[in-house]
């Protein structure tokens, strides 16, 4: 019941702010107070909207192009392979096709795929629109010949269940993605931390003394990290922290345990020590050409500090084409690194993904999941990072005139 | 002019620049002197070195050139001396600020006008550590004295708070507006109260950047110091440059081509500005330029520069009636102001001397009509024309052959007035 209530008063209000803001902008309403069109007729605001909007069409039309691919692999060889990974008596039970292959349509009906791929497609779309319903699902489990279990669950967002992938017997997509998305964001959010905290000093101290020492050194680091494979490099981290340091190598699932906050460090220093390198760069780079400008020299002909004018003219201007990629770098935590995890053991979504597509049995929705998730965050991070340039950057405007 | 006190004076200056390792002398033994309160300007082509030689008095030259001999005496002090940023710090901006070419990019475009302005005014009312040592120095009793000399607290808060209405506002301030007046003029008030040295409140400094953009005749001010320079136009961005320059306070203002970049009418309107700042705010003007129709509008007296070089130097009159250089002949027969429309117009064969390697005598000689064997083999010296006037061509020696100076430069201020004049009826007429 709750969730119906919240669900929908969560919609009214988003519907009513909609509506509110395209009406205050295109000065319907409140057109002589210049507060509220201020603030409710910003452009920017208008323009999230209807960036926002654009947005949920394109991630349906990628969710509908993967459908059908995941059906194309389903359905291939008459249904065949897949029947077989699924089924566990599909090879003993040769001799009787018919009854294989009805254990086979039971077996897809527990996962909600029919002959009817349109009508799939229309009952998942459904099911993953944001307003609040109840789902239902009974599960036939073919090998006992029994009911497995059989509940009904309210939700504003379903998924679909995962039971292939390991240790996920019949668990909800949501929960097990926000579990595995925790895991890996926070390795993630460390890492994009120390990344940002030490790449954006090193570029500007690089910048600040160029030709010094220290940007001799930072560029000797910045070139060994593009030349060596991502991978390798990752090895030698690892070695330098975990055999060297003494850090944990392996992950400690339990979150009470002290040792879990130390296990995640190795993978997340890492990530920021490699990262470093690439936004120092460009850190770097873009300050260095604003140096040259004409205002630096005039700011310098005012009698500005040269801690000032790096402070508050330089750098203000040399992260404009930066800030744009730190809502990616952010919620991109959230998604993991697959050889980041693989090498330290650490369940998180990048080791999901690649249990999907390697494992002998497909995990239709664990797979659309990830999809829809990572759709939605490349989305949502392009869109924030827009308002960041916005903000710092007065001559942006999203205004039609 | 010779009651007028020097502000400059520059012995033998010589500047170099390292390229690919090759030493290149790109201002050769230049000495001039520029007085007080007076506007000077500096004539020359592209290339001849005027923008690097005003660099030298703010310590601005790229990080390949250097002073390589000469002095610029400046207050005593020896600004050819000074090698480091702190050095600088008290002269550049502070004491010699500088106008840069383009408008459109002189200002950072992230920041707004105002915080621009305020900028200046902050960082250059700071006190100094001298300053802050010497009040901490004194004893509670003149620390009392001090402050009794000023007015009572009410009276300072009063004051402060109707000026922020009056400026910041328009005088037409809501509720907040009135609340944040009150709490800024009383923090003001303490502070002025307390006599302890101190830079300038960010609103207070607000308040004055109004009062500049006021005075450099930008419509608004209240509304416009919140906008960025994105929003205005080339003209408006000099303004506004020119009122960073007044926030300053300097004694000398460089004026590097200020009005280049902008259209000729807008030229005329920035020009004027400068002269009235100028006269109010009592600075020496260098200008630099390379159109000598601007010079004749506002210089007092002229340096006319060639590779490097100064090669005639004079009041405007002695200048624009009495040229003895034929290079300075050249330029004003260029003008375009003269030109008639049967003829072509007239202009200067040649490129300007590089400096990759050495010249020997005279810079001009391959592009001089007038050029003699000498010219070929010895620089010439400065000759004395009259007390005020010099110009270095072996012509005014004594064994030169007398040559008659170019029939078109003749009479040349009255003319090139007539042409301002037609250029002015043209615009009426247009504008109706």
């Amino acid at each position: 019941m709750a969730t119906y209530i919240i669900g929908y008063t969560l919609i009214a209000l988003v519907v009513i702010f909609v509506i509110f803001v395209e009406l205050v902008s295109h000065k319907v309403i409140f057109t002589k107070s210049p507060k509220i069109q201020m603030i409710f007729g910003h452009p920017l605001l208008r323009y999230s909207i209807r960036r926002f909007g654009s947005a949920i069409i394109s991630i349906l039309l990628a969710i509908t192009a993967t459908f059908f691919l995941i059906r194309f692999k389903v359905d291939a060889n008459g249904g065949e392979s897949f029947c077989s990974t699924i089924v566990s008596t599909w090879d003993k039970l040769k001799n009787q096709p018919a009854i294989r292959l009805d254990l086979c349509n039971k077996m897809k009906a527990n996962l909600g795929l029919t002959d009817n791929w349109f009508k799939d497609l229309f009952t998942y779309f459904y099911n993953i629109l944001p307003f609040p319903k109840t789902i239902c699902l009974s599960y036939f489990d073919v090998d006992t010949n029994a009911m497995s279990f059989s509940d009904c669950r309210n939700t504003i967002m379903y998924l679909g269940r995962a039971f292939f992938v390991a240790g996920s017997n019949g668990e909800y997509v949501t929960d097990l993605l926000f579990s595995k998305m925790g895991i890996s964001f926070q390795v993630g959010i460390i890492g994009s931390l120390i990344e940002v905290g030490l790449g954006y000093p090193m570029g500007i101290l690089m910048a600040r003394h160029k030709d010094g020492v220290f940007d001799r050194i930072g560029n000797a680091y910045i070139i060994s990290i593009d030349a060596i494979p991502g991978v390798a490099y990752y090895y030698i981290w690892m070695i330098l922290l975990c055999t060297l340091i003494g850090l944990p190598s392996s992950y400690v699932s339990n979150p009470a345990d002290p040792m879990h906050f130390v296990s995640i460090l190795p993978a997340a220093l890492t990530m920021g020590f490699t990262g470093m390198a690439g936004i120092a760069l460009w850190v770097r780079r873009y300050m260095l050409d604003e140096f040259n400008s004409d205002y630096v020299k005039f700011a310098r002909a005012k009698g500005l500090s040269e801690r000032r004018i790096l402070g508050v003219h330089v750098l203000r201007n040399a992260i404009v084409p930066l800030v744009r990629s730190i809502p990616a770098a952010i919620l991109g935590a959230l998604l993991g690194t697959f050889f980041l995890e693989k090498i330290y053991g650490i369940p998180g979504i990048g080791i999901l993904a690649y249990q999907v597509e390697t494992a002998s049995k497909l995990d239709v929705y664990v797979l659309q999941g990830i999809i829809i998730i990572s759709a939605l965050i490349s989305v949502v991070s392009y869109l924030l990072g827009d308002i960041v340039t916005a903000i710092i950057d007065p001559r942006i405007s999203f205004s039609d005139d | 002019m010779e009651e007028k006190k020097k502000i400059l004076e520059v012995k033998n200056l010589c500047v170099g620049f390292l390229s690919h390792g090759k030493k290149m002398n790109v201002i050769r033994n230049i000495s001039l002197d520029v007085y007080k309160g007076e506007t000077f300007a500096i004539v020359g082509e592209s290339g001849s070195g005027k923008s690097v030689f005003t660099k030298t008095f703010t310590g601005m030259l790229d990080s390949n050139g250097f002073i390589s001999d000469g002095t610029i005496m400046y207050h005593g002090q020896d600004l050819a001396k000074l090698k480091t940023m702190k050095d600088w710090m008290g002269i550049r901006g502070r004491k010699i600020a500088t106008i840069f070419q383009d408008p459109m990019t002189s200002l950072n475009p992230l920041l707004t006008i105002g915080y621009q302005i305020e900028e200046v005014l902050m960082v250059h009312s700071k006190p100094t550590k001298e300053e802050l040592d010497a009040y901490k120095a004194l004893s509670d009793k003149e620390k009392a004295e001090l402050s009794a000399n000023k007015p009572s607290l009410e009276e300072l808060e009063e004051k402060y708070y109707k000026q922020e209405i009056k400026y910041l506002y328009e005088g037409k301030a809501n509720f907040i507006q009135k609340l944040l007046a009150k709490r800024s003029a009383k923090r003001r008030a303490k502070l002025t109260k307390s006599g302890k040295p101190h830079g300038m409140l960010r609103r207070e400094a607000t308040v004055e950047a109004i009062k500049l953009l006021t005075k450099v005749r930008i419509p608004q001010p209240a509304q416009r110091v919140k906008d960025y320079p994105f929003q205005y136009s080339g003209g408006m961005r000099q303004r506004v440059v020119i009122a960073i320059a007044l926030a300053c306070r300097p004694e000398i203002l460089i004026c590097d081509e200020p009005t280049t970049a902008l259209d000729v009418t807008v030229q005329s309107q920035i020009l004027e500005l400068i002269k009235e700042l100028q006269r109010e705010y009592k600075w020496t003007t260098i200008f630099i330029t390379h159109d000598l129709g601007v010079v004749a509008n506002v210089a007092d007296r002229i340096a006319v520069m060639y590779g490097g070089q100064i090669v005639e130097y004079g009041t405007a009159e002695d200048i624009f009636y009495e040229p003895a250089h034929p290079y300075t002949w050249a330029l004003l027969s260029s003008l375009p102001q003269l030109g008639t429309k049967e003829e072509p117009l007239v202009y200067i064969k040649g490129n300007p001397p590089a400096f990759t390697s050495e010249i020997i005598g005279d810079a001009f000689a391959i592009r001089n009509e007038y050029a003699m064997k000498i010219d070929y083999v010895m620089d010439p010296p400065m000759f004395k024309i009259s007390d005020t006037h010099y110009a270095k061509t072996w012509l005014l020696d004594k064994n030169a052959p007398k040559v008659k100076k170019p029939a078109i430069i003749e009479n040349l201020r009255e003319r090139m007035k007539a042409a301002a004049k037609e250029l002015q009826r043209e615009e009426a007429v247009f504008n109706e």
